[in-house]
């Protein structure tokens, strides 16, 4: 290896050992194919393909603007709240498209949990933002106790807040708030969990909270976690796609991505030099 | 110098004004609210309030006009609740925004500004005459009910858009059902709004004559109503009765005004109870 040549960029790339990008050989959670979306006449999508790998964190990076939340929404259908989108192409989840217009909703959601950017409990007890979601979907026996104290362990809240279950949620602070909405949503079982920015409106001490949390889920669950911080991303995500303007400009492993990456666009961006 | 002379003037000029505005605002209503309860409260005791009217109306209580109110009132709020509650549900959680809800919406504040004697002969054609139920308890809270309902409605929909819209997304998110997400988590959190529509509306309406002068309201009755298919006396209607075609419009007047004060009185606890809800409600919601 003597005679290497460091006079280029990418010979130098060539040197670092990259984990092979190899992801077809693992086993896939969800997939699009050729997927664009329009609000109205707005094409705010643009052809994208992506493969989400199963028990991983995949992290979508990317300026404002470039579609990751609209993305995000695709997989769990919230994108039904709006008038006039349209969707072509397709988003397979165990190998079924999830946006044909005969998907039952309700369950492809309870599938897919979705955390939102600004933690939303419902202005109710803590313990019955954990067993709304199981209530909802027809579970009915006396292990509410139960359902309540795991979840909570999952979300690293029991030790917090055992001795205030009937508190209502909006009185815990803002970072508790976030666990909340992960333990209700992990409530239901979903297989994976959307989180759309989950830290934005967090302190420091709570995000490094949330992203142990995030580390310890991907053992059961498929995390897909919208960020605009890259630190982040680089933390806690084992996939990385960054996506610019509704189109997907790079996708792979997160040290790839971050260390080498092919788009110079990506490089850009990932170097803070624009976004 | 002089200009800023002028312009203080002019400025006292205008508070002067607007203090006169405000006094003459407080002075007529604590003069109307003062004389009704001067006159009226010396004939207000429990005979007056308990026992029928005697003597061609120049004696005894208006106990029957009393409960003629109450139940109408009853009635229509029963009619108009669901049905403004729902149709607000409809425009707010379910109708996409565009040409029907601004029909509907249009519709609504029309509605509103109909003139009160308008309904009462919308009544009397309709519920009355062509349904067939006559002069009756029945017609008459069916029309007020129709009078009220925009206000139940667009108290309703104030209340539901004032939910916010990430409760919504929270509750469908994790595959709540829409009707679901608008009973669980929509209605409980908007129903402080929609009881103080409806107790406004309440207040309102105990207050109207012309939609139950032709639809079921008699000057005298001596029985209490029995069925939904009775007329009733009520409240607004024997005042006006007494005040223009009993027999000794004198020697009824503090019958009147004592009908007026507990009329009045009524319409303020009204009001007063749906405050005190409201404050109660509010102080407890943390979002």
């Amino acid at each position: 290896m003597d005679a290497v040549d460091f006079e280029t960029k990418s010979d130098v790339l060539d040197l670092v050992q990259l984990p092979e990008s190899s992801i077809d050989e693992e086993e896939i959670a969800l997939e699009t194919k050729n997927l664009s979306l329009w609000y109205g006449d707005l094409k705010v999508l643009h052809n994208i393909s992506l493969k989400v790998v199963k028990n991983a964190v995949t992290a979508l990076i990317g300026p404002s603007g470039s579609g990751k939340s609209t993305l995000i929404r695709c997989f769990n259908r919230m994108n039904d709240l709006i008038n006039n989108v349209r969707i072509e192409g397709t988003v397979l989840l165990d190998g079924k498209d999830i946006t044909a217009p005969d998907v039952d909703v309700t369950q492809l959601r309870r599938q897919v949990g979705m955390m939102f950017q600004k933690p939303n409990p419902f202005p109710k007890s803590i313990q019955d933002n954990i067993t709304y979601g199981p209530r909802v979907h027809g579970f009915n026996g006396n292990l509410y106790d139960e359902i309540v104290e795991k979840n909570l362990r999952r979300a690293a809240l029991w030790e917090e807040v055992h001795e205030r279950l009937e508190d209502n949620a909006l009185d815990l602070s803002i970072g508790q708030q976030q666990r909340l909405c992960l333990a209700r949503t992990l409530a239901v079982n979903p297989e994976i969990i959307l989180m759309d920015e989950p830290c934005s409106a967090l302190d420091p001490i709570s995000t490094a909270k949330i992203e142990d949390l995030i580390h310890e889920l991907k053992e059961n669950y498929t995390v897909i976690i919208v960020t605009h911080n890259m630190q982040q991303a680089a933390r806690v995500a084992d996939y990385t796609a960054f996506m610019c303007l509704g189109e997907l400009v790079e996708f792979g492993a997160t040290l790839q991505v971050f260390e080498a990456p092919k788009n110079s666009q990506t490089e850009d961006y990932v170097c803070g030099r624009f976004g | 110098m002089p200009p800023l002379s002028a312009n203080k003037y002019v400025q006292k000029i205008f508070f002067t004004l607007t203090g006169i505005a405000v006094v003459i605002i407080m002075g007529a209503l604590f003069f109307l609210l003062g004389l009704i309860f001067i006159r009226g409260a010396p004939v207000i005791n429990l005979e007056f309030l308990t026992q029928a009217p005697r003597r061609g109306m120049t004696e005894g209580g208006i106990m029957p006009a009393i409960l003629g109110t109450l139940v109408l009132v009853a009635f229509a709020v029963a009619f108009a609740f669901p049905v403004g509650l729902f149709g607000a549900i409809y425009l707010v959680e379910y109708a996409k925004e565009g040409r029907i809800t601004r029909i509907i919406n249009e519709a609504i504040e029309n509605l509103n500004a109909v003139p009160s004697i308008v309904f009462g002969l919308f009544g009397l054609a309709f519920f009355v005459t062509f349904l067939g139920f006559g002069r009756s308890i029945l017609s008459a809270s069916l029309t007020l009910a129709m009078m009220i309902l925009p206000t139940v409605m667009v108290t309703s929909v104030e209340a539901l858009k004032a939910i916010p819209q990430s409760f919504r997304e929270g509750s469908l998110a994790l595959g709540a059902s829409k009707w679901r997400t608008i009973q669980d988590v929509v209605l409980p959190e908007a129903f402080a709004g929609v009881l103080t529509g409806v107790i406004l509306a309440i207040g309102r309406v105990a207050g109207e004559t012309a939609p139950i002068l032709f639809t079921g309201v008699v000057y005298y009755k001596y029985a209490l109503p029995s069925s939904p298919f009775d007329q009733t006396m009520a409240l607004t209607y024997h005042l006006f009765v007494l005040a223009t075609e009993s027999p000794d419009i004198a020697k009824t007047r503090p019958i009147q005004y004592g009908t007026a004060l507990v009329l009045v009185g009524l319409v303020l606890l009204v009001d007063a109870t749906a405050i005190y809800i409201r404050r109660n409600i509010l102080s407890k919601r943390r979002w």
